[in-house]
Order: structure tokens, then sequence, then C-alpha cells
């Protein structure tokens, strides 16, 4: 409605010959039918074009449920209104989606860099629970067993495991006993009577006492 | 040698490296030449400026002038470590004695802890049989540093056929000991010492070109 009425509005306007100054009567002009099919046609189409996102920022519900005013009997709304509105409700959450997206301002100089890596709650705390171990002479903390040690009695652990399971010869053969492990040269005492005897082929380490 | 020197240029590069001996000169003669006139490697590892600082000799000092302290540079090249983290590590150990040092990166759980204690050790080793150092804990660490390796482009293959190059990257690690007790921490600038400061610079102004 606004396109044709502007359309034939300054047609007739540009138009009047009688007087030079523009004649501003002429615009509150009669209203003009609608005029030919074919200018229908072309304004629909404009129409369509802009519903279809021709101009994406439009907010476009606003302005499309309506068509150009028209005396002939047709409807007066567009034969696509269910598609335009899911398109405009896709486009703006796509667009939205890109603009909110959170994205550094300006380059961090070296110094902000520096004082942030240097602070101190960034540098490694000195620690003060640091011991010696007075069975090895090695370095322990003080809530923690000492390492040399422990891995000392790993290993002598796994050896003693070796000929358990040499003793053993296959999986669930353990016997429901208690086991007792002899060093060179050490016989079984009467404490050890209905006990598992097991050999170990070297001196008794000084720090597995004999119960 | 100079036309040999040419001829060897058009061959392979081996004879580059031999220098100036060739196989034809000992089979040439009856007798065994002293092997000692071969240069079998030639410096291909080119010294770097922390490597040489072990081999300045200083003039011999005056009987009045006090004793000058050992100092014992050793570095580790192309470690494969960030040299951001690996500061943190030479922040912590400066200024220590090197027993305080050991401990410290002993119980300390980053992968440069274990390459820099290996570093302190091997320093250790040389002061006492090169450096005439007399009690190996009788050492501090005067300096320690990291520097930037030789970084190399890798390909990350993320999903959807997408592709990110990634750094490997490596780094120094540079170490001074120096004989001796370490020295006491320096005490931390209060504000007022930096405003006594200030103040005193405001007062060393003059007006120049007058009495």
């Amino acid at each position: 409605m606004p396109s044709a009425l502007s359309k034939e509005a300054i047609s007739l306007f540009h138009w009047c010959p009688a007087s030079a100054e523009p004649c501003r009567s002429m615009a509150a002009l009669v209203i003009f039918p609608s005029p030919l099919p074919r200018l229908h046609a072309f304004l629909q189409r404009c129409w369509g074009r802009l519903g279809r996102g021709v101009f994406p920022g439009f907010s476009g519900p606003q302005s499309l449920p309506w068509g150009p005013a028209l005396a002939v009997q047709a409807p007066a709304f567009f034969p696509e209104p269910v598609e335009e509105a899911s398109e405009s409700n896709e486009a703006p959450s796509f667009l939205d989606s890109i603009l909110w997206m959170a994205a550094p301002k300006k380059r961090r100089t070296i110094e902000v860099n520096r004082c942030r890596r240097r602070n101190p709650n960034k540098l490694i705390k000195v620690k003060r629970n640091i011991d010696v171990c007075p069975e090895c002479g090695h370095l322990k903390q003080k809530h923690v067993l000492c390492g040399y040690c422990y891995a000392k009695v790993k290993a002598e652990t796994q050896q003693i495991r070796l000929e358990i399971r040499k003793k053993e010869g296959g999986p669930f053969n353990a016997p429901t006993l208690e086991t007792v492990v002899l060093y060179d040269g050490e016989k079984p005492t009467e404490k050890d009577e209905g006990k598992r005897i097991i050999e170990r082929a070297r001196k008794r380490p000084s720090w597995f006492i004999q119960s | 040698m100079a036309a040999r020197r040419v001829a060897a240029a058009g061959c392979a590069w081996p004879w580059g490296l031999l220098g100036w001996a060739r196989p034809e000169r000992f089979l040439a003669s009856g007798s065994v030449f002293p092997l000692s006139c071969i240069h079998t490697s030639t410096p291909l590892e080119k010294l770097g400026k922390w490597e040489k600082k072990n081999r300045i000799v200083y003039p011999p000092q005056l009987p009045g002038e006090p004793r000058r302290p050992a100092e014992i540079y050793h570095c580790r090249r192309e470690i494969k470590y960030s040299k951001d983290k690996m500061w943190y590590l030479a922040k912590l150990i400066k200024g220590m004695s090197i027993d305080q040092a050991l401990a410290q990166l002993e119980f300390n759980d980053k992968k440069g802890a274990k390459v820099i204690k290996e570093v302190l050790l091997e320093a250790q080793e040389m002061a006492v049989r090169n450096h005439n150092v007399e009690f190996k804990s009788n050492l501090y660490i005067a300096e320690s540093l990291t520097g930037r390796g030789h970084y190399v482009k890798r390909i990350r293959y993320h999903g959807k056929g997408m592709f990110g190059i990634m750094k490997l990257v490596r780094c120094h690690y540079f170490v001074k000991l120096v004989e001796g007790p370490p020295p006491p921490p320096e005490p931390l600038k209060t504000g007022f010492d930096q405003a006594k400061e200030y103040v005193q610079q405001l007062r060393n102004r003059t007006i120049a070109n007058t009495l």
C-alpha cells in the first residue's frame, strides 16, 4: 500500500503543470484502485523477496503478515507465511550466538604476562618437611616412607614371592597355613610346627628380624 | 695438501671429516705412524658460550688478595621440556646451597626436576675432580638459568579433517656453582625504604648552570 500510493502520488506530483511551485494539495489525492494485475504481481514478488531474507537484519514478523490493501476480492496475505517465519526465527539465533562470543579486547603485554607468571602464588614453594632417614641416610619426607628402604624391602619381598611360586607350582595352590621365611643356616623352631617354610639362599637381612 | 683438499671436496663428506689424514699415507710408508697425528673427530658440536666459561684462567693471585672462590659452569642442551616450566625450578634453587637444592628437587614432581638434579650432580662431580673444590657440600648455586632450544613444528590431528600445527619445545639449562657458603638472602624492600629513596632522589636534584 505505501509503495503503491507513493508511486502514484509521486507521478501525479511531478506532473502538475499548472503552477511552478510543487502542488502539495495533489498529495491528498484519491487513492487509485489497485490498478493492473501486473503491478499487483510485481508488488507481491517484492514483498516475497523482502520476507525471504534479502534484508536479513529485518525483524520480519511485524511487517509481513499483512499484504497491500486491494480493492479486488483477493486474499490479503501471501501463501507462504510459515516458511518465512521459520527462516526468520533461525537467522537471528545464528547471528546472535556469533555476536555474543567472549574474545580478548587487547593483546596482553609482556609486563602483564610476567606479573601473572611470576606472582608468588605461582612459584614453587620450598618444602620444609624433608629429613634424613635414620636407617639408610637417604632423604625422606616426614610423612612418607623412605624411598630407598621401601625399594629394598620390595626387592626382597619379590624374591620371597618367587620362591613361594616355585613351591606352589601353579595358581590356586596356596595352603591354608602360615608362612615362615628362613635364611642360610637357620633351622625351624618349635614355634614353626604347623607352618609352611620358605627357604631363601642368602644371609638374613638386618632389617628382617627373626621372630 | 691443497690439491688433496680440492679433490676431497668433490668426493663424499667423510673425507672432509678425516682432515688431512688419508689411509694411503700409512700404507705408503712401511713404519707405523704415531696415531696422535690423526684428527678422528672434528668439533662438530660448536661449544656454546657457557661451556667456554670454564676455560678462563685467571692470573695467579697476589699474596695479600682474598682467595677467589672457585666457579663451575655447567649446562645441558636440548632438554625435551618447556623453558617457561623449567624456569620455575631454576627460580626455586637460585641462591640455595647444593645440598638443599638437591633435597628440594628430589621431592618435586616435575619432569624438569629430575633433569636438573642430574645436572647438579654432574657439576658437583666436575667441581671436585677438575676445579680443585675441597668439599663437595661447600658449593652454592650462584646462577641458574633456562634458555630456549630448537623448536620443531608438527601436525596435530583434530576431528573432521581439521589439523593444527603444534610446536615440540626444547630448552637448555645453565647453572653456575660457586664454592663457599650461600650468601644470606637480601631483606625485602619495604614501602618505607622505597619512599625514603624517592625522597632522596628528589633532594638530589639541582638546577643546571647556576651557583
